[in-house]
């Protein structure tokens, strides 16, 4: 819950001249209002709803998840650690979880870096820039499966892409059973996330008073000096945001990816969900509770790591 | 005040769009199983006051009961409640064709007379309907060159016939049978004693049966394929509706809403009202009628908002798949006749009868789970199910074939109910991770049944253990297919393996340059489907994993034999077949390329032999070439066999005891007697009786086939000889080792043969790609 809040404090911002550091002001305050007083109720009372929602459907059976780890997956017999360590047995785990770090690790920073100079870009054109921005919008608004369609299309082996490249007299590809089949997955992450991570960085760009600029540009700085002096360090608090959701996002991907290629796609793109989806098939529960434990637990660190790294900036 | 107010109101709106909103999020949680609303369609009460079925605790059903027919009945041709409150029906016995009358429901017959030779001589008897009176129409067809010509007869009460003259038109319009006679398709009798006859041109006529003349012409814009009668209506069944006209007056009203859904949303629908394996109607009392089909017998009102099941067809041999409806009759005292004929076309007479002390829902309901339908399996259960009226066995399917379900979907559901302990008893295990499901205690031991089955009447062992690695049976097929290859005898003879396949296929294709093609117009999922049974127990390494340089070798093989039909292939695009709709390949040696090989269009016939009817065909083409025999296939493994309907019984299963009994019953001579082609019996027994079939008296069966030049081809289809018969038995008996039936190593398989021989991948990269797709899957 604390990193929603988060989302929105830096988001919606009201106060441009104040700088980012001093947003950070409005934690004690709420805390202060609420302490002991007839608002602190009023404020768990709002949470509530939120929270029991999340505890029913989330935590509880989380904390099953957890208990199913330690268990036989149809006797339910207490199997200790055994769970875990036939995990990190199983070759397609260490595989998925390659691929799922790779992708991760490729497709991150690449879409963060893409979508922030596409919005740079689109902020300086003005209102030809907000009509472009909704339609970097567009991939997110496409059904998964016409996607599939398109990607199947596209990338079949007797497919457009093909066809184009031997028009002109290059050598096609079996893109989805290969090498290849990454990046393709690659490609298409980032072409539906492109557009929802420009809006969410044009929303930060937007919190940035044009004065901080000027004053700048008087005392002499360049537009380079002003990038790395003024936006980066005035985003920062949207990019822990954006690289949370983008994070999160890339494990849709999945449903893409099972939807052209199924249960065993190429090797390069076989990822965690592919893994736990099949286990799930199998009855593998045991395992799958105790990579989901594993998973879960990866992901918490990698997010605290953000956070400590985004207070450190702050 | 008014800001109070104003936040009341906003407060108010809030609260109520917020439990709007939890309200319906817990809807959809609220949705009952399949077999739940199951359960509450059987809990309306029926037409005459009775409950037909209840929930829990709740009382009285029909129960079926099996009558005598007269003695030696081996066709019903109709059956009728008369006036007089009995039953009426002509029958053929081995001497003669007969009307007879009960008034004990089955209990005594009485003959009333035999068909007089006047009628007999004639020709063959191929309808009769008997009106409420007992007078009855006859109709007879003699060979008259090459077409049949057809008469009508009227018999009174007393068996005196008169021939009457049909004024139909005497030439059919439909262009694609321009030129043929004309005749009935069907007839009944109407309240009013006059005949209601469909032809073939799919007109409806009234007929006056004294004089032949026409009464009423009901015209409908499109062909009407059935018709049944219904007091004073006629109910028409035209492609995509159902019409009702109104028998004297010939005006077409609006049928009852609640019928037309019911009967167009029903399996039979489209298959015509009358007639063996459809819907029968009935008229009841107090303006009640009546529809019998696989589900059960239904009653309704007209202008009634529901259709009531007053039979549960699931508790009965209604559901039984292979049962053809005759003939259904309402009697006096609330019970129902149902003739009938079973899958081997024996006639059979069903009593329903109320039982206002037997719970209306068995209390035990025993979940039989199989990815696929089978009527071989809905068959066993229907005869399970009769002979435990205290079970109710219900089969899951995971995918009907309507959806776009696939078995990994339908896996995962599984996997779902199981886990939430909603999980079938004994599951039907074709097509799933058998060794999985072992491994992981989801199968409980059944080395019990099997031992008492195989001391009881002996099993083919190595095929009952199929998976029984350790001694201990978790999971065993009841059924099995043999892979068999016919063709020449001099090539059949030469084949023993793969390698010498694919040289034998290539010999022969030089030996008969005027033969059409080596392997006729199967695609490439098919012909890999036919040969990966017999090879894939090669590819299998120790550690499971599989063999790149055998699967290599296999696309190799199939792509070069693929190859030789290439141009037949290619004038014969058109007629390409092997995979249906549902992706699933054809892999029986079945009658096409057996029947092509008198032709020459095709030289070899690879496959499987699901049933003795399957390998009719072949011998019987090997009588009529006389140069053609068949003989068990090996591939890269030798004595190879495909496990079928492999079962086990869920270890949750909460109903252990059941789920034996009916995997005893499965395994046992009866329900392995039970032979629909989907597979030999496991059982010693029920094979040899199943290999000493007699063909049914005076049924025969004949195929005609055109070869390429326009010549016809008349072929008898006889059952197998003695020699061919032992032949079988010899190979059932051989074979050892079971072929790969994982789904995701076949559809892996099938996928990169399609590949290889259809869009040109090599066979090394197709293997690679198996061996890596299948590789990830054994590892995890």
């Amino acid at each position: 819950m604390w990193f929603r809040r988060s989302t929105s404090t830096s988001l919606s911002r009201k106060r441009p001249d104040t700088p980012m550091k001093k947003i950070k002001g409005c934690f004690p305050v709420l805390k202060r209002q609420g302490h002991g007083g007839k608002k602190e109720w009023a404020g768990i009372l709002f949470i509530l709803p939120s929270f029991i929602g999340t505890g029913i459907f989330v935590l509880i059976p989380f904390a099953d998840v957890v208990r199913r780890s330690f268990t036989e997956s149809i006797s339910g017999k207490w199997s200790g650690l055994e769970n875990y360590r036939a995990v990190f047995a199983t070759p397609a785990f260490r595989l998925a979880a390659s691929n799922t770090a790779r992708f991760t690790a490729v497709c991150i920073p690449l879409l963060i870096m893409l979508s922030l100079l596409l919005a740079i870009f689109l902020q300086r054109q003005g209102k030809a820039g907000s009509l472009l921005k909704s339609a970097f919008l567009v991939p997110m608004a496409i059904p998964v499966a016409s996607v599939v369609l398109l990607w199947r299309v596209l990338f079949d082996n007797q497919g457009i892409l093909n066809g184009m490249l031997q028009r002109l007299g290059m050598a096609g590809s079996d893109w989805m059973n290969g090498g290849t089949a990454f990046w393709v997955l690659v490609f298409s992450y980032i072409w539906r996330n492109l557009g929802y991570d420009v809006v969410l960085w044009m929303a930060g760009l937007s919190g940035i008073s044009e004065s901080i600029y000027e004053a700048a540009r008087v005392d002499g700085a360049g537009e380079w000096k002003c990038f790395w002096k003024i936006t980066l360090p005035n985003l920062l608090p949207s990019m822990f945001t954006i690289a949370v959701l983008s994070l999160l996002n890339s494990f849709k991907v999945f449903r893409e990816a099972y939807l052209v290629a199924g249960d065993y796609p190429d090797e390069s793109m076989y990822m965690l969900q592919h893994l736990l989806s099949n286990w799930f098939r199998e009855l593998s529960m045991d395992k799958m509770a105790a990579a989901s434990v594993i998973n879960g637990l990866v992901i918490f660190v990698l997010i605290l790591l953000l956070k400590k790294a985004w207070e450190k900036e702050g | 005040m008014r800001k109070f107010v104003k936040n009341l109101i906003s407060r108010t709106v809030c609260l109520t769009a917020a439990a709007a909103l939890a309200l319906s999020g817990l809807a959809g949680c609220s949705g009952g199983s399949e077999s739940d609303t199951k359960q509450q369609e059987s809990e309306k009460t029926s037409g005459d006051g009775k409950s037909s079925a209840g929930g829990s605790g709740s009382m009285g059903r029909y129960l079926e009961e099996e009558v005598s027919l007269p003695e030696g009945t081996n066709r019903i041709y109709d059956m009728k409640k008369t006036e007089d409150g009995g039953i009426w029906t002509a029958v053929r016995t081995e001497t003669n064709l007969s009307a007879w009358k009960t008034k004990d429901a089955g209990g005594s017959w009485e003959k009333v007379y035999d068909l007089p030779m006047e009628v007999l001589e004639k020709g063959s008897v191929l309808q009769i309907a008997i009106a409420p009176d007992g007078e009855m129409f006859c109709q007879t067809g003699i060979s008259a060159g090459e077409d049949l010509e057809y008469h009508y007869w009227k018999l009174d009460k007393e068996g005196k016939a008169s021939e009457i003259s049909l004024a139909l038109s005497k030439t059919l319009e439909e262009d694609a049978m321009q030129g043929m006679s004309n005749s009935l398709y069907e007839f009944v009798y109407t309240s009013s004693g006059d005949l209601a006859g469909l032809d073939y041109a799919g007109k409806v006529y009234l007929f006056d049966t004294g004089t032949g003349e026409v009464k009423q012409n009901y015209d409908s814009a499109e062909h009407v394929y059935s018709m049944a009668c219904l007091g004073e209506e006629l109910l028409l069944q035209t492609k995509s509706d159902v019409l009702t006209v109104e028998i004297e007056s010939g005006k077409t009203k609006e049928t009852d809403e609640k019928l037309k859904e019911a009967l167009l949303n029903n399996s039979f629908a489209g298959s015509g009202f009358g007639g063996a394996g459809n819907i029968l109607f009935e008229q009841g009392k107090d303006g009640y009628h009546f529809y019998a089909d696989s589900d059960g017998i239904y009653s309704w009102q007209q202008g009634g908002n529901v259709c009531d099941q007053v039979v549960n067809g699931a508790l009965t041999t209604l559901s039984d798949p292979s049962l053809g409806l005759i003939s259904l009759a309402a009697m006096d005292d609330d019970s129902f006749m149902l003739a009938s004929e079973d899958g081997n076309g024996n006639p059979k007479l069903l009593h329903y009868v109320y039982s206002a002390d037997t719970p209306s829902v068995p209390e035990t309901e025993l979940k039989i789970y199989s990815l696929r339908d089978s009527n071989e399996l809905r068959q066993i259960l229907s005869k399970f199910q009769k002979d435990n009226p205290n079970i109710l066995a219900t089969l899951q399917l995971g995918m009907t074939g309507e959806d776009a379900v696939t078995a990994s979907d339908a896996l995962r559901t599984l996997a779902t109910d199981i886990l939430a302990g909603k999980g079938p008893d004994v599951l039907i295990l074709d097509g799933m991770p058998v060794d999985s499901y072992i491994e992981k205690g989801l199968l409980s031991d059944i080395s019990e049944v099997v031992e008492k089955a195989k001391e009881k009447d002996g099993m083919f062992e190595q095929i009952a253990g199929a998976f029984a690695g350790d001694g201990t049976y978790y999971a065993v097929p009841t059924r099995f297919a043999i892979p068999v290859i016919q063709g020449y005898t001099e090539s059949v003879d030469k084949i023993s393996d793969f390698k010498s396949l694919i040289e034998t296929a290539a010999a022969v294709k030089e030996k008969y340059p005027d033969a059409a093609s080596v392997m006729g117009t199967m695609d490439a999922r098919s012909m890999a489907a036919r040969l990966m049974g017999v090879c894939s127990p090669a590819w299998q390494k120790e550690d499971g994993t599989l063999d790149e340089a055998l699967l290599q070798e296999f696309f190799e093989g199939l792509s070069q034999m693929y190859a030789l039909d290439k141009d037949y292939r290619e004038i014969n695009s058109g007629n390409i077949y092997g995979t249906n709709m549902q992706g699933t390949a054809s892999d029986t040696a079945n009658s096409l390329e057996s029947l092509v090989l008198l032709t020459k269009s095709a030289l070899l016939n690879p496959g499987m032999l699901y049933g003795l009817h399957d390998y009719s065909y072949l011998t019987s083409v090997d009588t009529s070439a006389g140069n053609t025999s068949e003989n068990k296939m090996n591939g890269q493994a030798a004595d190879v066999f495909i496990p079928l309907s492999v079962a086990g019984v869920s270890s949750k299963s909460t109903h252990r005891e059941e789920a034996v009994g009916l995997l005893e019953y499965m395994l046992g001579t009866e329900g392995q007697s039970v032979s629909q082609g989907e597979g030999f019996p496991v059982n010693r027994a029920a094979f040899d009786k199943i290999l000493a079939e007699e063909p049914p008296e005076g049924k025969s069966e004949g195929i005609t086939i055109s070869s390429d030049d326009g010549m016809d081809l008349n072929l008898s289809i006889e059952l197998p000889s003695e020699e061919k018969r032992q032949a079988l038995k010899t190979w059932a008996e051989s074979l050892k080792i079971p072929a790969v039936t994982d789904t995701v190593v076949k559809e892996a398989v099938l996928e990169q043969a399609q590949r290889c021989l259809e869009e040109g991948i090599s066979p090394k990269d197709a293997a690679k790609n198996v061996v890596q797709k299948v590789n990830l899957y054994l590892s995890e």
